[in-house]
Formats: C-alpha cells, structure tokens, sequence
C-alpha cells in the first residue's frame, strides 16, 4: 500500500441508475491519466457492472463505496460493498439456464463481462462485506 | 433520463431509436415497443444506437429475449450505429452471432427491405 | 402368467398361420375351422377343463371368425366355465392352444346340427387338429425366439463396432473439436441409418448453444437461432438428462427437419447439460421409418460414450491448464524443489532450485544425480544414504557449489517418496539458499555487532526502524588536532592510517556490543541501547571509551616505527531519551538518533582534551564503577541555560 498514489473516494448510495455517477469520475480519472478513448469506455463498462453487482449484494446496507487508486502504471478501482458477502469459490462464467428459471435474468453476466474488460479482477468477501478489486494497465501487457 | 426517441417504420423494417443508458428500464420499453409491432406481424427491427452510449447487461439480455421472440416468429433483430463498447459488450454476451450490425441506418434499411 | 400373454400376440400377424390353417381347412373339408388367440386385453385365467363348448347365441353374438381377438368383455360373456353338451343349437367344439405350456387361445369349429351323431368325431377332429396346431406353434415361436436373438446379437455387434469406431475417434482427436464431433456425427448417422442430424455444443462464456456439426439439414437459420437450454428440446434434456425418442417433432424448433421420430441424447458433463446429439429420418427401402426402442437403446449406450468422452477431452484440457497453475505455483515459491525418482534420475526441477544450482531444467532432466552433482560430494552422499535407509534429512548451512563452482550455503530438507505399494520410489530435496541471507546478515553486521545482529535475527522481536523514543547512550570520539597532523601527510597515508585507526575502534565499540551510528571525518559515533536495549549500556559506554585508550595506545605504539603521527583522542558520553529512526530521504537513509542528548554527548566530546573520558550525570549515576570518574566543575554550554554536570576520566593515569 503505497501513500504515493493519489485516491479518489466515492460513497455512492444504492439508487437506480446510480453507477453512472461512477462512471462520470471514471471518465474523468481515466482522462488524467492520459487512457485511450477505449481503455475508458472499457472501464466504464465494467464499472456499471461491478456496481450492479454491489448494489446487489448489499441488501439492506444504503450505499456502496468507490475508491480509484491512480499509479503510474495503472488505474485500479475498488468497488466495496458492506452487504453480507458470498462464497467467492462459486463464482462461475454465467450459466445463464439455471439462472434464468428465477426472474434473476442479469445473474452472471457481470462478472464475465469484467473479467473481459479489465486486465486483473480480484474478490474477497466475507461477512462484513465485499470488495471486488479491477485494474487497467496503462501499458498493454499481451 | 433514457428513452425512446423515435420509432418508424420503413418498407416493412420498424426502426425504433434510443437516447441514453440502455438500462432496464429502457430495454423493456424498447421491448414492449417491438412487441406491439411484432404482434401485428412485424418480422424485422432494426435498433438505432447512435444516441445512446452505454448498456448494462441486464438491458442486454432483455434484448437477447427480443431476439429470440423474434425469431419465433422467423424475423431478426438488427442495430445500427452501435457504439464500439455496445459492441464489444454484445460480443462479449454472445448475442452478436443472433443478428446483424450495420455501420448507419441507410445501409441497414438497404439490407433489410 | 400375465406375462405371456401379450407376447404371443406377434401370432395374429404370422401369415404362414394363416396358411396352415387354409390349407387345414381344405384337407379336412372343415370350412368353419378357426382359431382365436388371447391378446394383451383378454382374461388369462385358465378356463375350467381342456374342452369346453360355447352355446350358439353368445357365438353369433360375438361372431367367431379366423383368427379373430377376443376380449375380456366379450370372453366373459362366452361363459367358457360352463359347457353345454347336448345343446340342440348350434354348437362350437373348442380346444385350447398351449405355447411353452401357457394357454393362448383356442381352435374351434362349428358343428353341424345335422351331424349331431358324428359331433363324437368332431371332437376327434378338433383334438388331433389342436395338438397339430400346438405343435406348429410352437415351431413357429422357436423359430420367433431364435430370430429374435440373433437380432439382439447382431445389434449388439453393431453397438461393439461403434463404440469401437467412437473409441477410435476420440482417441485421435487432436484439439480439433469441430473435426472430433463431424466424425462423431457420422458414426451415429451411419450406425442407426439416420439421413439427417446435428450436435450442439453449449458455449462456456454466453451459456447458448452453437450447432458444431450438421448433417444433410438444410441451413436455413438454424445456426443463428439461439438455442438454449431453458426452452425446447434442450429443457426437456437438461430435466431428464437421458436420451429420448422424441415422437411430436414438429413441437420443438430443433427438430423440425424430422419426418417421423428422432433420437435426441445429452452430452453431460458435471451434472450439466453441454451438448446434444439429434438424429432422424431413419432410412430403409421403403422410405422413411421411425425409430424403435431398440435405436434408441443403442443411441443411448453411444451417446452417453461421447458423454464420457467429452468429458474427459475437457478434464484433460483443464488438468493441462492446472498443470500449467501448478507449474506457476511451483514457480514462484523461493524453496527449490528437486524431485528424483527410483533410479536416481532427475524426475523435477522447480525455477528456484533452478537459480540456486545455476542449471537449466531441460539439460538436467533425466539425468542421474551423480552427474549433475558432480562437484557435491556430501549432497550425493546424502542421498546415497537416504536412498538405503529411507528417512527424512535436515542439514543447516550446507555447504554445495553450483555449476559455476561458485560457493553457496543452503538450507537443505531431503524426503523419501513411497508410492502408494509403500515402495520407495524416489526422493524430493527442498532447499532454501541462504546466500541472500547471509549476504544481509554481513551487511548488516558491519553496522552492527555480529551479536547483535544475532540477536535481532533471532528474537521475534520486529525491527522498529521507524521513529521511536529510545533512551540511548551515545559516545562521540574525535581525534584531537586531526587537520593539522592530516596537512603534514600524503592523502594515501592519511586514509590509510584512518581506516586502520577505525579499524581498531570499531573493534573495540563491537566486542562490547555498541552500534556504530556513523563516522564523520574522523569522528566517530556509537550507540547503547538501539536497536535492542540492554542491561547497562552506559556502563558498556564507558568500557568501550576505557579500552579505546588502551587499543590507542597500542595502536600508537605500533605505528609510531612506520614513523605515523600519534593519535590523539577525546570522548564524550551522555545517556538520555533520543528519538531515534530512519532519517533521510529515499535515496539517502541512516539509521540514526536525534534530539538534546545527542547534541549534549557531541558537546561533551569536544570538551574533552586529548586522552579524557567526559561523562554527563545521568551517565555517571548508571555506572556500576564509578572508579577514576572525577566530579568537575559545571560547564556552560551553547544553548543550555543551566551548566552541565560532568565527571571526567583520564586515561593517561
């Protein structure tokens, strides 16, 4: 945890459409550190997502919490909710059929649709709540 | 904040135009919206994208029923002027293989009717 | 008993019955000869005696006729139980028929009122005619059985061949999963004479279906129809999870190419729907047929092959994609890992024992160990001695060289491997270099007594490099008249008598465990109590300071014949809270104290005169030998409002 990188913290509470608050700092972000025109888009993408999923999971809690660490090679956002957690191990590419016979139609693709845009995705959850770690490279490492 | 814009029909293609996020909400209308037409015996829609610039998956896989409901009545579901992260979004969920993208509504409508 | 029943019921369809019993008819002249057979739907119990006759009403009634079905109803009103000799109507004699000794239905024949007298003969008749017709049945079902059997044989053959060529097939498959499922599709299509199918193979990433093979269907859009597993035939797949014969095709979009029936099978992998297999139109020269259980039996026995096969295709994939993780795992841990098998070959080389022994894994695998160990005689020792009395090692700062005959010490743990027999089959020796470590430790210990540092290492105690408030002792030694005494001396002299002079002090600050905090020009600065407190460091000060003198004077001696200058020196000692840390910048860091006390002991150094010890109070009061410490007079100092006490002590008493 390095002091030098500069963090924007946002409380964004749990209301429809919300994410695109979000998304409008990312934008913003994205632009000051020089990101292409697709790495932001990219990041906006699936920060709608991981916000989905964290308004999801938070249940009765009322708001989530952002944090975009700036560094000189990447961007990485923290999308933290204090909901009750869930069993990361199970955390699958969707199975959209056994998810579809509830009315949960969304379930799955989120977490897919990250991992395809971002460079690196993490989970850690437990009771307390989640926190799902994404992160952009500045440089691309392929 | 989102919305239809517009919907038109043109040689047998119903074109219906989106402003803004398409999110839930704005993808059921857009559903219901088909759904009337389709009921009237519409087999093709073609979704303008141009004003909108972002999509949630779950807006997404509304869409994807669309689709499948139009195919149940051996029609297709089209867009044009599909922003690239729309796309890259689509692709990603799979649904790009179900229907056909063009680059402006001029050349779709040439296409489709 | 029931059982029979509707087995036998294939007799009603045999033409060659219907032959003999024609034929019968004309050799007797019995024209009204018939012949019923009990079918699934009749009444099994057997019926009273042998023989029984029918009164005539309930004959006409139901109207007896050539091999005709009889059913319950109309069986239980023919009353069979009782018979009606004598009956001036018209009558019917009626024997049963046996097949493997079960009743099966009954050969019968009119009488003629007329010949009443010769109904006796009749009966003849009909008996001789029923044992006949029981004997020809039976032939006749023989004949059914051993056909019947064959054919089973022969499908099973078939179901051996296909496995067979499926076996074939998924074993030759090489990554090309399109080609794989064509080839497997054909095998179906020609094993059960199908004209058209298809498989679908479930996408991981989107969860829909996509067509992999087709098969004289005609494309339409069937390969852009999203297909999934929630509707159509797919759902009904994904409930039952087993191969069905699907009769209303033209109810399921999949199947629409179907004319009659279609075979439809899962390919499942962990409890889950991943694919299907979809055949019809089974051809035959008289068109198109449905299929029949038996199809669908032999269907299931291949489809769930391809199952299993497919499943073990992507477990394979996944155990070369963990392999992969392992090999990552193995990668990044700092153990190296050495694995040797039975015969003494290299069997593994993890990335770390890699850098350790400096060799490459491909040029050691598979070789003996006494080879890539060649310059290690203890290492082949120790595992000559494991390798006859298996157990676990450990050695400490064991000493190897690595390919470059370069010298390292490591950390070695050597294991016996026993396969699952209880046989040793190899060794696995994991090892832990301690170059980097001791690299450190040297380092360090140039800063700080090898004791110390000992101690550091080996107390949980954590590092506390960062600030803190310490009560330190601090010793200041300048060397008195230094600039002058440099001016008279070439650059190379002055440096080397300095280093030499250092040399011997540190010497001294270490053997009584100080810290040397840094050396300015020809100062020197050491440290009591940082990092690790201990018991008196203001006595360890003051000892260090009296033996300094002594080593100086020694010192002295020594160089004064290589005509070097005498040195002289001053100490000044004061004990008190410091604040102590890392202080500097990034790029330049020392670890060093701060605050009043370091100023007041740097004060009480340049107060003293060559050859004195000069001691603060709190100093003095911490000593346990006070001897030779005299009390002086306060001295002002710069900055301090009060004057300090001190006490000094002459080393040249």
């Amino acid at each position: 945890m390095s002091e030098a990188n500069p963090t924007v913290e946002l409380k964004l509470p749990i209301i429809e459409n919300m994410e695109l608050v979000a998304t409008q700092t990312s934008e913003v972000v994205s632009k000051h550190m020089d990101l292409s025109e697709e790495k932001t888009s990219e990041i906006s993408m699936a920060l709608i997502e991981a916000c989905i999923n964290a308004f999801e999971h938070s249940e009765t809690k009322s708001e989530i919490y952002i944090h975009f660490i700036i560094s000189d090679e990447r961007l990485t956002i923290k999308v933290i909710d204090k909901g009750k957690g869930f069993d990361t191990s199970n955390v699958k590419i969707p199975n959209i059929e056994k998810k579809l016979k509830s009315n949960e139609r969304k379930r799955g693709w989120g977490i897919l649709l990250i991992k395809e845009l971002m460079d690196s995705v993490d989970f850690e959850s437990s009771t307390d709540g989640t926190t799902l770690t994404m992160v952009k490279n500045k440089i691309n490492n392929e | 904040m989102s919305k239809i814009i517009g919907t038109e029909e043109k040689g047998g293609v119903v074109i219906i135009s989106t402003e803004g996020y398409l999110n839930k909400d704005l993808a059921i209308a857009v559903m219901e919206e088909a759904t009337k037409y389709i009921d009237n015996g519409t087999t093709n829609i073609l979704i303008n994208l141009s004003k909108s610039n972002i999509v949630n998956s779950i807006g997404a896989s509304i869409i994807i029923e669309l689709i499948e409901k139009l195919q149940e009545v051996n029609g297709s579901l089209s867009f044009c002027e599909l922003p690239s992260i729309i796309e890259k979004t689509f692709k990603i969920m799979g649904l790009t293989k179900y229907c056909d993208t063009y680059e402006n509504q001029e050349a779709a409508l040439e296409q489709l009717t | 008993m029931s059982g029979y029943i509707g087995q036998f019921s294939y007799l009603t369809k045999l033409s060659t019955l219907t032959k003999k019993l024609e034929f019968i008819r004309q050799q007797t002249g019995f024209e009204s000869l018939g012949v019923a057979y009990y079918t699934k739907k009749t009444f099994l119990k057997h019926i009273g005696g042998l023989e029984f006759i029918a009164p005539q009403p309930i004959q006409r009634d139901i109207g007896l006729e050539d091999l005709f079905e009889l059913s319950i109803n109309k069986f239980n009103k023919l009353g069979f139980n009782e018979t009606l000799k004598n009956n001036k109507n018209f009558k019917v004699i009626l024997k049963n028929l046996y097949l493997d000794e079960e009743p099966i239905g009954y050969i019968f024949l009119k009488t003629e009122r007329e010949l009443q007298t010769n109904s006796e003969n009749k009966t003849e008749s009909i008996l001789y005619l029923a044992e006949h017709f029981d004997g020809f049945i039976n032939s006749k079902h023989s004949e059914y059985k051993s056909k019947q059997q064959s054919r089973i044989l022969s499908n099973k053959l078939l179901e051996i061949e296909s496995l067979i060529d499926l076996t074939e097939i998924i074993y030759n498959q090489n990554d090309n999963i399109e080609g794989l499922f064509e080839n497997i599709l054909f095998t179906f299509i020609s094993t059960l004479n199908a004209s058209s199918g298809m498989i679908v193979l479930k996408d991981e990433k989107s969860g829909f279906f996509n067509v992999i093979s087709i098969f004289n269907i005609p494309e339409q859009d069937s390969s852009r129809k999203i297909i999934r597993a929630s509707k159509g035939i797919l759902k009904e797949l994904n409930t039952n999870m087993t191969s069905v014969l699907v009769e209303e095709v033209k109810k399921y979009e999949l199947l629409k190419f179907a004319e009659k029936n279609s075979l439809v099978g899962p390919l499942i992998s962990e409890n889950d729907l991943r694919g299907a297999i979809i055949i019809a139109n089974k051809e035959s020269i008289s068109g198109i047929n449905r299929y029949t259980k038996e199809d669908l039996r032999l269907f299931d026995s291949l489809t769930k092959k391809v199952s299993l096969a497919y499943e073990n295709i992507k477990l394979i994939d996944s155990l070369k994609n963990s392999t992969k993780l392992v090999d990552n795992i193995m990668s990044s841990i700092t153990t190296g890992i050495i694995k040797i098998d039975v015969l003494g070959e290299i069997e593994y080389v993890n990335d770390s024992a890699e850098k350790v022994f400096g060799f490459n894994t491909e040029e050691v695998l598979h070789n003996h160990y006494m080879a890539i160990f060649i310059e290690n005689n203890d290492l082949i020792s120790l595992i000559e001695k494991i390798e006859t009395d298996p157990k676990v090692v450990y050695e400490n700062n064991f000493k190897i060289k690595d390919l470059n005959s370069e010298d390292r010490e490591i950390n070695l743990t050597l294991s016996p491997v026993f396969d699952e027999n209880n046989e040793f089959s190899g060794l696995v020796l994991a090892f832990e270099d301690l170059s980097n470590v001791n690299k450190i430790k040297s380092t360090f210990k140039k800063y700080v007594s090898e004791n110390i540092v000992d101690e550091l290492l080996n107390t949980e105690q954590s590092l506390e490099l960062g600030g803190g408030k310490n009560k330190v002792c601090m010793l200041f030694c300048d060397i008195r008249g230094f600039t002058a005494m440099s001016e008279r001396m070439n650059p190379e002299d002055v440096v080397s008598l300095l280093n030499n002079y250092f040399q011997a002090m540190i010497d001294v600050v270490f053997e009584n465990n100080g810290t040397l905090d840094k050396i300015i020009g020809d100062e020197l600065m050491v440290l009591y109590g940082v990092p690790i407190e201990s018991e008196n460091d203001p006595q360890k000060a003051v000892n260090t300071a009296k033996e300094m003198f002594v080593k100086l004077e020694e010192f002295n001696r020594n160089n004064s014949s290589k005509g070097y200058p005498e040195i002289k020196v001053g100490i000044g000692i004061n004990y008190g809270e410091v604040i102590s840390g890392n202080i500097g910048s990034d790029r330049q860091m020392n670890y060093t104290v701060i605050g009043d006390n370091v100023n007041l002991a740097a004060r009480l150094c340049s107060h003293a005169k060559p050859g004195q010890i000069v001691i603060s109070k709190s100093v003095f009061e911490s000593l346990d030998d006070k001897s030779g410490f005299k009390s002086m007079n306060p001295i002002e100092l710069k900055g301090k409002s009060k004057k300090v006490q001190n006490w000094i002590f002459d080393a040249k008493n």
